[in-house]
C-alpha cells in the first residue's frame, strides 16, 4: 500500500488512527499498541502477502538473538546474528548479480534465476543489524516481542526508512500515553501534507520528463543534446529529493500523528555547500548506520588521510551497493567517495582563515550541486552506456540539441499517444517552470521539520510551535485536498526498490 | 492557537478544495458529464444528414460517436474500430455501404470496448466488425481513456468478459463520474473552462467545402485531418518521421512485452464479438518505411503484438489483413500523412478483403 493512494489515506490511515486513538483514549494501551502492530503487518502485507512470513520470520529470529545478548552480550552471537541478515538479504538482493558476475568473469553463463527482491528488506535489516550490534556493546534491556515487532515493524517507517535505532523507538513504545497528543498530530497531520504535496506536485511532474530523457540515453547513445540532457538530470535531481523527502515527511508525520516521533532524514541536503556536508543533510539516518556501524569500526579517521580515505572509499562503495545490484550503484557511491576525500583533502591543504563570504557559499552551493547532479546520472541510468550517453550529452559532445518549447499541439500529443504513450516529445515550458520552481523551493524555503519546528528529541509542549498557525492551517488543508485531487495515478516511491 | 482549532481550520480548508472543485466540474463540466449539450446532437443529425461537419476539437469525437449510435436507426453493415491511424478511412469513399468508421484519437482498449459497448446497448450489432488493432493497446503503463461520460457503459460491458484479469483491468476504470471529478487535472480543465468564459458551446459547422483548417468529420464517421497534415509532400513526411523518431526524446514505443491482463482482456472481447454474431476482421495498419527502420528497437514488440493477433485470429477462424511492416502491407513512401498515419488508398487496400468477404457474407445471407 503506497501513503499516496486512496486506499491509504480514506480507509487504513482513518481506520487505523480511529482504533488506536480511541484504544489509547479509553485507557487501553497495550492494546493499542498490538493493534498498531497487526497494522503494519496488514500494511505489509496488503503489498506483497507473499514475504510476510519473510518479515515476521526476521523479526522471531533476531528477537531471539537480542535476548540472548541482552542477557549476556557475546561477539559471536552478535556475528551469528548479522550473517543472517546479511545473508537473507544477500539471497533477496545481490544473487543475480553476484552470479552474473562470477560468470563474466569465469567466461560463463548464468542463468538468472526468479528471485524477488522482498519489500522493505534493506531497510529493515539494518534497523535489526544497528540493534544487535548494539546489544552486543553495551547492556541492552530486552523489549517485550509486540514491542520489538513494532519498533521493527511500524508501518510509517518500515518501507523506506527513516532506518530508525532502538533507543529512539522502544522507550517511546514502552512509556506511550493514553492521552492524545493533539499538537503532535497537528504538526503530524501538516507534515504528511507537505510530503504528499512533495509528491505529487514535484516529484511526479518532474518524473516523465527525467524518465524520457534517460531512456532515451538508453536507446540513441549518439544524440542527446546539452540542454535535454541538463534538463533530463535536473528534472531527476529533484524528483529523487522530492520523492524521498517527501516520503521521509509523511512517515515522519504519520508517526506523529500515531503518537511516536521519527529520526529525520533529511535537512536541505541542496543547500550544502560540500560533499561532506551534503551527506550530513542528505538521508541522515543511512548516514548515521554507516558512519556508526561501517566507518567508525573500519578505523574512521585513525590513522591519518590515507586509512581515512580507504574508509570513506569502503563506506561510500558498500553505501552504494546498499541502494541496488548494479555497478551503476557502486559507481554512484564511488564518486561520492571520490568527490569526499577530494574534499577532505581540500579542508586539509587550503586552509580556513576566515568564514565564507556569501560569493563564495554561492559557488561552493553550485559546484556540490554539480557533483551531485552528474553522480546521479549513474544512479538513475540503466547502464553503464546509457550513463554515458547522458554524460556526452551534459558535456556537449552532440550539440545543444533540438529541443523545441511551448506546449504540444493536439496533433503531437495524438501522435505520442499512438506511438504508445511518450506524449512529452516536445519539451514544453512546465518542465523549465518546474525546475526553476524546485531551485528556488531548496535553496529559499526553509525544510519541512522547520516550517513546523520538529525536532525529534523533544517532547510535546502545551502549545503548537507552529508559527503562523492559520496561514499554515489553511495551507495544509488546502494542500492535502490538491494532493489528493492529484492522486488518480499513484506512483511508486523511489526509494521502495532499495 | 490551540491544536484542535488547529486541525478544525485544516479540515475547513480541505473540505473547501473538495467543494470548489466539484463546483467548477458541474459548472464547466468539460467532459459533458453533467449535461451533454444539444451541439453534438446536432452534429450527429448534420451527419446522418450526409453533411461533413467541420472546425471540431479533435477529443470530441467519443462524444459524438455517442450521439450518431444514439441516433442510428439500425445496425451498419461494418462498423471500423481503432485509433486516429484508421480514422482518415472513409468506407463511403471504399464504396462500404452502411458502414461507419468510430475509430476515436488515441483509441486504446477501453475505447475498443466502450464503443462496441454503446451499439450493444442499442442493440445495434454489426454484421461486421474491423477492429484495426495498435500495438499499443497492450502496453502494461498504458491507461484507459475514461473522458466524456464512458464509466456506465464501459463497465457494463467489461462485466460481460469472461477473463480472470477483469478485476485488474476493471479497477483502472474510475469507478464513477465522481472518481473522475475529483482528480487534478479535470479540475484544471474546468477552471479553464470557466476562465475561458464559455459555455457548452462547440464549434463546427458544415463544411461542405472542406475549407476548415481543423478537423472534419464526414458522414461516414471518418476523419479528414487538417489541410496542413493532408497536403504534406513525401519528402517533408520522411523527414518529419526521421526527426521525430530519430530524437531520443520523441521516440518508441516505450514498452517491450505484452500486459498479459491486456491481451487478457482483447481475447474475451473477440469471444463475446464472435458470441454476439459479429464477423469480426482484425487488421494492422502499417508505420511510414521510415518510420519502421527508425523503430528497430521496438521490432521485437511489434513482432509479438503481430503474432498474438495472428495466433488470436488462426484459434478463432477470424481473417487477419494488413501488418505494421509496411513492406508486407503493399505501402510505400508516398501513402502516409505521417510517420504512422497512412492514407485512404493504402488503407484501401489493405481492408480491401474485408469488404469483398463482407459482400460475399451479405449475398450468401441474401440467397
Amino acid at each position: 500500500m503506497l501513503f499516496n493512494s486512496y486506499e491509504f489515506i480514506l480507509v487504513f490511515l482513518p481506520i487505523t488512527l480511529f482504533l488506536v486513538l480511541s484504544l489509547r483514549r479509553l485507557g487501553m494501551v497495550s492494546a493499542s499498541l498490538t493493534l498498531l502492530c497487526g497494522a503494519s503487518l496488514v500494511f505489509y502485507a496488503v503489498w506483497d502477502w507473499r514475504f510476510i512470513g519473510l518479515l515476521v520470520g526476521s523479526i522471531c529470529i533476531n528477537y531471539l538473538l537480542i535476548s540472548a545478548l541482552s542477557a549476556r552480550p557475546r561477539r559471536w552471537l552478535m556475528w551469528i546474528g548479522i550473517a543472517v541478515n546479511l545473508g537473507l538479504l544477500g539471497f533477496f538482493k545481490y544473487a543475480t548479480f553476484l552470479g552474473e558476475n562470477f560468470a563474466a568473469l569465469a567466461g560463463g553463463s548464468f542463468e538468472t534465476p526468479d528471485i524477488v527482491l522482498p519489500l522493505a528488506i534493506s531497510f529493515f535489516t539494518l534497523q535489526q543489524i544497528s540493534m544487535l550490534v548494539d546489544a552486543s556493546l553495551q547492556p541492552v534491556a530486552r523489549p517485550r516481542f509486540r514491542d520489538y515487532a513494532l519498533y521493527v515493524s511500524f508501518f510509517p517507517q518500515l518501507i523506506a526508512g527513516p532506518i530508525v535505532r532502538h533507543g529512539e523507538m522502544l522507550p517511546q513504545i514502552r512509556s506511550i500515553a493514553s492521552r492524545i497528543d493533539l499538537v503532535a498530530f497537528a504538526m503530524g497531520v501538516t507534515l504528511f501534507a507537505m510530503g504528499l504535496l512533495k509528491k505529487v506536485a514535484l516529484a511526479d511532474s518532474l518524473k516523465p520528463y527525467a524518465d524520457v530523457v534517460f531512456n532515451g540515453a538508453e536507446q540513441t547513445a549518439a544524440s542527446l543534446g546539452f540542454i535535454e540532457a541538463w534538463l533530463g538530470a535536473l528534472a531527476f535531481h529533484f524528483q529523487i529529493y522530492f520523492d524521498f523527502s517527501g516520503y521521509s515527511d509523511m512517515a515522519i508525520g504519520l508517526a506523529l500523528m500515531l503518537g511516536f516521533r521519527l529520526p529525520l532524514n533529511f535537512n536541505a541536503p541542496y543547500k550544502a555547500t560540500s560533499i561532506i556536508d551534503f551527506w550530513r543533510r542528505w538521508h541522515l539516518t543511512l548516514s548515521r548506520f554507516l558512519r556508526d556501524y561501517l566507518y567508525i569500526p573500519l578505523g574512521g579517521r585513525r590513522g591519518g588521510l590515507g586509512p581515512q580515505s580507504a574508509n570513506i572509499m569502503l563506506v561510500m562503495l558498500i553505501g552504494g551497493l546498499w541502494h541496488g545490484s548494479s555497478w551503476n550503484f557502486v559507481i554512484w557511491g564511488g564518486l561520492h567517495g571520490v568527490m569526499i576525500v577530494a574534499n577532505h583533502l581540500w579542508r586539509r591543504f587550503s586552509g580556513h582563515s576566515r568564514g565564507p563570504s556569501r560569493a563564495t557559499t554561492a559557488v561552493s552551493v553550485l559546484l556540490t550541486t554539480a557533483g551531485v547532479v552528474l553522480a546521479w546520472v549513474f544512479f538513475r541510468a540503466e547502464s553503464l552506456d546509457g550513463s554515458l550517453a547522458m554524460l556526452a550529452g551534459m558535456a556537449g559532445l552532440n550539440g545543444l540539441g533540438t529541443v523545441t518549447l511551448g506546449e504540444p499541439s493536439l496533433f503531437d500529443l495524438a501522435q505520442s499517444v499512438a506511438l504508445g504513450g511518450s506524449a512529452l516529445a516536445t519539451l514544453d515550458a512546465n518542465v523549465l517552470l518546474l525546475i526553476a520552481i524546485a531551485f528556488a523551493m531548496v535553496w529559499v524555503l526553509p525544510a519541512s521539520q522547520e516550517i513546523v519546528n520538529y525536532d525529534p528529541a523533544a517532547r510535546s509542549g502545551a502549545a503548537l510551535p507552529i508559527r503562523y498557525p492559520a496561514a499554515t492551517a489553511a495551507l495544509s488543508g488546502v494542500g492535502l485536498s490538491l494532493a489528493l485531487l492529484a492522486l488518480a495515478r499513484p506512483s511508486e516511491f523511489l526509494y521502495f526498490q532499495f | 492557537m490551540s491544536a484542535a482549532r488547529y486541525i478544525v481550520i485544516v479540515v475547513i480548508a480541505g473540505l473547501s478544495v473538495v467543494a470548489a472543485a466539484l463546483g467548477a466540474a458541474v459548472s464547466a463540466d468539460p467532459a459533458h458529464l453533467f449535461r451533454t449539450p444539444a451541439a453534438y446532437a446536432e452534429i450527429a443529425r448534420l451527419l446522418h444528414a450526409g453533411t461533413p461537419v467541420g472546425e471540431l476539437d479533435s477529443p470530441r469525437h467519443r462524444l459524438i460517436n455517442r450521439a450518431f449510435i444514439d441516433s442510428l436507426d439500425q445496425a451498419p453493415e461494418t462498423v471500423i474500430l481503432g485509433s486516429s491511424r484508421v480514422q482518415p478511412f472513409s468506407p463511403a469513399e471504399a464504396g462500404w455501404q452502411r458502414s461507419l468508421s468510430l475509430a476515436v484519437e488515441g483509441g486504446d482498449l477501453g475505447d475498443l470496448l466502450y464503443i462496441y459497448g454503446l451499439l450493444r446497448d442499442r442493440a445495434l450489432i454489426p454484421a461486421r466488425t474491423v477492429i484495426t488493432v495498435d500495438p499499443y493497446i497492450f502496453a502494461p503503463d498504458s491507461h484507459l481513456l475514461t473522458r466524456n461520460g464512458k464509466h456506465a457503459s464501459l463497465q457494463r460491458i467489461v462485466g460481460l468478459l469472461e477473463t480472470d484479469c477483469i478485476e485488474d483491468f476493471g479497477s483502472q476504470i474510475p469507478l464513477s463520474w465522481l472518481a473522475e471529478v475529483l482528480t487534478l487535472d479535470y479540475v484544471l480543465e474546468s477552471l479553464g473552462k470557466l476562465g475561458e468564459g464559455s459555455s457548452d458551446q462547440v464549434r463546427f459547422g458544415p463544411d461542405p467545402e472542406l475549407r476548415s483548417p481543423g478537423f472534419i468529420k464526414r458522414p461516414d464517421g471518418s476523419v479528414l485531418f487538417s489541410r496542413e497534415i493532408r497536403t504534406r509532400s513525401a519528402a517533408y513526411v520522411d523527414d518529419y518521421a526521421a526527426t521525430v523518431l530519430d530524437h531520443p526524446v520523441g521516440r518508441g514505443l516505450a514498452f517491450t512485452s505484452l500486459d498479459p491482463c491486456k491481451t487478457a482482456v482483447f481475447q474475451a472481447f473477440l469471444d463475446l464479438l464472435q458470441h454476439d454474431g459479429t464477423t469480426v476482421i482484425l487488421a494492422m495498419l502499417p508505420y511510414h518505411p521510415t518510420a519502421f527502420r527508425l523503430l528497430e528497437s521496438d521490432r521485437a514488440v511489434l513482432a509479438q503484438v503481430d503474432g498474438f493477433v495472428r495466433q488470436l485470429a488462426a484459434q478463432r477462424s477470424l481473417a487477419v489483413l494488413g501488418a505494421f511492416d509496411p513492406g508486407q502491407s503493399d505501402c510505400g513512401q508516398t501513402d502516409f500523412l505521417d510517420m504512422h498515419h497512412p492514407k485512404q488508398p493504402c488503407i484501401e487496400r489493405i481492408l480491401e478483403p474485408a469488404v469483398e468477404s463482407g459482400t460475399r457474407q451479405s449475398a450468401a445471407a441474401g440467397q
